[in-house]
């Protein structure tokens, strides 16, 4: 147990430190997604501690029982769902569900009224786009072709899809 | 025990992966958030009992067995949730993913932004939602007003937690 809680605390520690730089930066008018690699140098610290503690600390019972790499792996997972959320945040894409979910806090809504908060240019154009920077898709033309990437990651979850039975996600 | 705990994690992972695949074959879609949570809860019994028969069989009376057992279905339960929102879910609902899919389909002919839009576009996105909120559970349609049920949900939480992301990096 005490390497999950070392795990927890350093975890903690390394997103209130990525707070506060972000935080930083954005007052100084700088807005990166870069210092999401804060957790990067964090797990590498995590892994060292927790083996250097394997090292040292007897391990005989279950409260110090010796698990640096579930510790590790724990602290890589809480990082990657943490990314998941900074992700979104950053990138200020409410999701739809989310935007319907937040108009909705206000008051009952119309189909007509929930429709109109939403626009194809910021739906789609603007994901077209991103696929574009993200060098999934190329366009030629005014006409947009996937990518060898973009093809291999189309072609992993089209296997996933079959197996689930879904035509279409989105 | 590192072992242990890592291997009997992620084999209640793909355990479940497996049942997740079955039973979502055969549900209506429609009603996906809440199959996700249901399946969740009963991944979360099931590998319960699984990692505590694989406890039992390598470790017996161990002093090591309790504490085991927890921090391995923690694990689980962190894997499963990374699986749902990293992988389930840019596959269900993501946009881009979506929008790769159809230009993907079309193959070297492309797509420009008028074929895209026709295959998908933000009609389709928000009845798809109004469908799997309705049947989440967590809005309903009283006639013509959409209205959201004043109710503790994971979605809730989800949406909460992304609000306090927002605030959190000044967004």
């Amino acid at each position: 147990m005490v390497y999950i809680l070392l795990s927890l605390f350093l975890f903690i520690t390394t997103v209130f430190c990525h707070v506060i730089l972000h935080r930083f930066l954005v007052t100084r008018q700088i807005r990166t997604y870069k210092t999401i690699y804060i957790f990067g140098l964090g797990f590498l610290l995590t892994f060292g501690i927790l083996v250097y503690f394997s090292y040292n600390l007897a391990g005989g019972t279950g409260w110090d029982m010796q698990i640096p790499i579930t510790g590790s792996i724990i602290y890589a997972l809480l990082s990657f769902l943490f990314y998941i959320y900074f992700g979104n945040a950053y990138l200020g894409e409410d999701s739809p569900s989310a935007r319907i979910f937040f108009h909705l806090e206000k008051g009952p809504k119309s189909y007509e009224e929930i429709i109109s908060y939403f626009s194809d240019e910021t739906l789609i154009i603007k994901r077209v786009r991103n696929l574009k920077d993200a060098g999934l898709v190329r366009e030629e033309k005014g006409r947009y072709k996937a990518t060898t990437r973009g093809k291999f990651m189309m072609s992993i979850f089209e296997i996933y899809r079959k197996l689930l039975s879904w035509d279409k996600g989105g | 025990m590192d072992f242990l705990i890592i291997f009997s994690a992620f084999l209640a992972l793909f355990a479940y992966i497996a049942i997740q695949i079955i039973v979502f074959r055969n549900i209506d879609r429609a009603r996906v958030i809440r199959a996700i949570i249901s399946s969740l809860v009963l991944g979360m019994f099931s590998a319960g009992i699984l990692i505590w028969i694989i406890f039992k069989i390598y470790l017996g009376q161990s002093q090591f067995f309790y504490f085991g057992w927890i921090v391995a279905l923690g694990l689980f339960i962190l894997l499963a949730v990374s699986y749902i929102l990293g992988f389930f879910g840019m596959m269900a609902a993501s946009l881009r993913v979506r929008i790769l899919g159809e230009i993907y389909k079309s193959q070297e002919r492309g797509m420009d932004h008028d074929e895209i839009l026709k295959k998908y576009n933000k009609k389709l996105i928000v009845d798809e939602r109004l469908l799997r909120l309705i049947g989440a559970g967590e809005v309903r349609k009283d006639g013509d007003k959409y209205i959201l049920e004043n109710r503790f949900s994971v979605f809730r939480m989800h949406h909460n937690l992304y609000v306090l992301f927002k605030k959190m990096y000044c967004n």
